[in-house]
């Protein structure tokens, strides 16, 4: 510090500005009147403002409800208060004064009083990591508070990638990617959070985060549920739900979205998600709460759909269920025991269709003659401009030779589901029997899907060329799912 | 009830003189962490940093070297300095050159009070936007470039004015201040 810093220093602010003249009277409140303006203005009830945030040269508003300033300054004193009062009987914390060290203090006591925001913590700890060290500074961190003492940031570094921060109690986690609530998928993280909504659902809080997804060099917006009072953050199966920008950008340039793109077009949570009754309403598509997770309410109108039909003894009612990349649309299926096959069925809103004859235009053997455990859909590109979305189907197959398991590629792409593969791809499952589950009938070893790991993505991986299927890859060309053999 | 004997009490651990100081004070360093912090929270953390150093050092503060005024200023730029280092991600302000070129007399407490008074009048009479970016400078000790930033002015003319500010400081010292 200068010398002329530690004199000026000694010297009051507002008597420094020139402010004295307009300081009032009151010594109780050493203050100038602008400010006495600005803090008394705000009225005691809450207000609703609504704050700008750059970045890229583009903005989008958020809205919020701020407290008083006075409520504010109540708060910060009353935890100030309680801050020092409760260090004083500290020892340990007595003899800190870095702004480093009363962080970890107020991790220390944070289970008696908030003193440090979660906000502040994560900060900390981010600005611990050693590419901040290094020097490189071009970070951020998009946070969000579900409680008191538990909150989360999603911290991008120099580079771009992003790890999940959760600090509850004073204690920092990092994730690097998200897993569902109910199933044993992988998603991968947003790579923006602009807003969020913590509300609850059947007793469990949950983060309606409005976020953006960058998916092959395309970004778009999203809404993401996360569980967020287990012991890790958990995604909801309906992952990162697109929001659709046409309904929301009246121009003509929705095409490439940014949140932040369009001042005058902008989206903010409250515009894309709601809280309802049964579940939630996001970007229009109504999901509803089961089991802790979130499902699209067109499955249940499937289920009921099912569940009407005069031969239920003999249904297996939906053995599997996915839904479009936009979730407009579901699919899931039943099986049908006395005729030996599985139905596709077709959903959106309220409306239920089913492809019970001939379900692919493959021909006779495409017919799924077992039981469907799994399905999921994908966007497949082949990086000549040829996109195709995808039904992929893990099942048995029953053959007069046994039960064998295979995967199934349909083309959901237009209305009807066709079929992109010749025939299906039949899993070798020498590569997955461990000996424990194989059913031998005479000399035949029977392979169900159901005695080894039923989930789809054991057999079957998403690549940038296209999909990996029991080992082999498969890309799109001229319509079809072939086999990539340029590799072998 | 005077500073100093709000001061007698906190020496007693009083937490209601403490709370009286807060309450006093609490205005005045929202008003300084405001002149350089643009958050709520960056803000709230800011006053209770200062009221924590404040309760800390009460032990210490001794008001015939400085009113608890100033001193409770002084507090609260330090912290909103130390609050700006962490937004800039652990970025160190620049150190600032020892500028003035002159030993003024700090130990006598009346030179001491005639020299600050000097400063005081002087940075005072700066044209805006000089003396804020003076402030900038030698109050929160922030560097050129951030200054340049935040004033919306090239750096080149943040140093020009810094250079002529001072340079007239100097002068004014020399002419009237109290030098070793």
């Amino acid at each position: 510090m200068s010398k002329l810093t530690e004199l000026m220093k000694q010297i009051p602010l507002d008597e420094l500005m020139g402010d004295t003249d307009r300081v009032t009277n009151d010594t109780e409140n050493n203050i100038t009147e602008r400010k006495i303006t600005q803090t008394t203005a705000a009225p005691e009830m809450n207000i609703e403002s609504t704050r700008t945030i750059k970045r890229s040269g583009a903005y989008v508003k958020r809205s919020g409800v701020l407290v008083s300033a006075a409520a504010i300054a109540i708060v910060v004193l009353g935890s100030a208060f309680a801050y020092l009062m409760l260090s004083k009987n500290s020892p340990e914390i007595s003899s800190f004064s870095s702004s480093s060290e009363s962080a970890q203090v107020s991790s220390q006591t944070s289970s008696h009083i908030q003193v440090r925001s979660n906000k502040a913590i994560l900060e900390e700890y981010v600005d611990s990591k050693p590419e901040h060290t290094e020097g490189n500074y071009e970070s951020s961190l998009d946070h969000f508070d579900v409680d008191a003492s538990c909150g989360y940031a999603l911290y991008r570094d120099g580079a771009g990638k992003c790890t999940l921060l959760k600090v509850s109690g004073g204690k920092v986690t990092e994730y690097s990617e998200l897993k569902g609530i109910n199933d044993g998928r992988k998603y991968e993280l947003p790579y923006y959070m602009y807003e969020s909504q913590i509300f609850e659902m059947g007793g469990s809080k949950y983060a309606a985060l409005l976020t953006e997804i960058i998916n092959d060099d395309e970004y778009y917006p999203a809404v993401t549920i996360l569980k967020v009072d287990g012991e890790e953050p958990a995604c909801a199966s309906i992952g990162h739900c697109r929001v659709t920008m046409e309904k929301y950008c009246k121009g003509n340039e929705y095409a490439e979205f940014d949140v932040n793109k369009y001042p005058t077009r902008v989206i903010s949570l409250k515009d894309v998600f709601k809280v309802t009754d049964s579940g939630v309403t996001i970007d229009g598509i109504d999901y509803s709460s089961e089991n802790g997770d979130l499902i699209p309410a067109y499955r249940v109108e499937m289920e009921k759909f099912i569940n009407h039909k005069t031969d239920h003894e003999k249904l297996e009612i939906m053995s599997a269920f996915a839904f479009t990349n936009d979730y407009k649309y579901g699919y899931g299926a039943y099986y049908d025991r006395s005729a030996g096959r599985s139905v596709l069925c077709k959903a959106s809103g309220q409306t239920v269709v089913e492809y019970p004859d001939k379900l692919f235009t493959g021909g006779s053997d495409m017919c799924i003659t077992g039981r469907i455990y799994n399905m999921q859909s994908y966007t497949v590109a082949n990086g000549d401009g040829e996109t195709k979305e995808l039904l992929v189907i893990l099942a048995d197959k029953v053959t007069n030779g046994g039960i064998a398991p295979m995967i199934v590629v349909l083309d959901i792409t237009s209305e009807s589901p066709v079929a992109v593969m010749s025939e299906p791809v039949m899993i070798d499952m020498t590569h997955y029997d461990k000996g424990a589950q194989t059913i031998k009938d005479g000399d035949t070893v029977i392979y169900q899907v159901s005695k080894f790991d039923d989930t789809i993505w054991t057999y079957l991986q998403t690549t940038d060329k296209g999909l990996r299927i029991d080992g082999k890859l498969y890309i799109i060309k001229n319509g079809k799912l072939i086999e990539d053999r340029s590799s072998v | 009830m005077t500073d100093q004997e709000l001061l007698g009490r906190m020496h007693l651990d009083d937490q209601k003189a403490f709370e009286a100081i807060m309450n006093k004070y609490r205005r005045y360093v929202e008003y300084i962490v405001g002149r350089m912090l643009n958050t709520e929270s960056d803000k709230e953390e800011a006053v209770m940093d200062t009221f924590y150093n404040v309760w800390n050092k009460r032990n210490v503060i001794d008001l015939n070297k400085m009113s608890l005024k100033s001193y409770i200023s002084m507090t609260a730029s330090s912290c909103t300095v130390d609050k700006l280092r962490r937004i800039t991600k652990g970025k160190p302000v620049d150190p600032i050159e020892d500028d003035l070129e002159l030993d003024l007399d700090l130990e006598d407490e009346t030179a001491r009070r005639i020299n600050l008074d000097i400063i005081k009048r002087v940075v005072q009479a700066m044209p805006s936007p000089d003396r804020e970016i003076f402030i900038d400078r030698y109050y929160f000790e922030l560097d050129v470039k951030e200054i340049a930033r935040r004033r919306n002015v090239a750096e080149k003319k943040v140093w020009n004015i810094l250079s002529r500010r001072k340079n007239k400081l100097r002068k004014e010292l020399i002419k009237e201040g109290v030098t070793l």
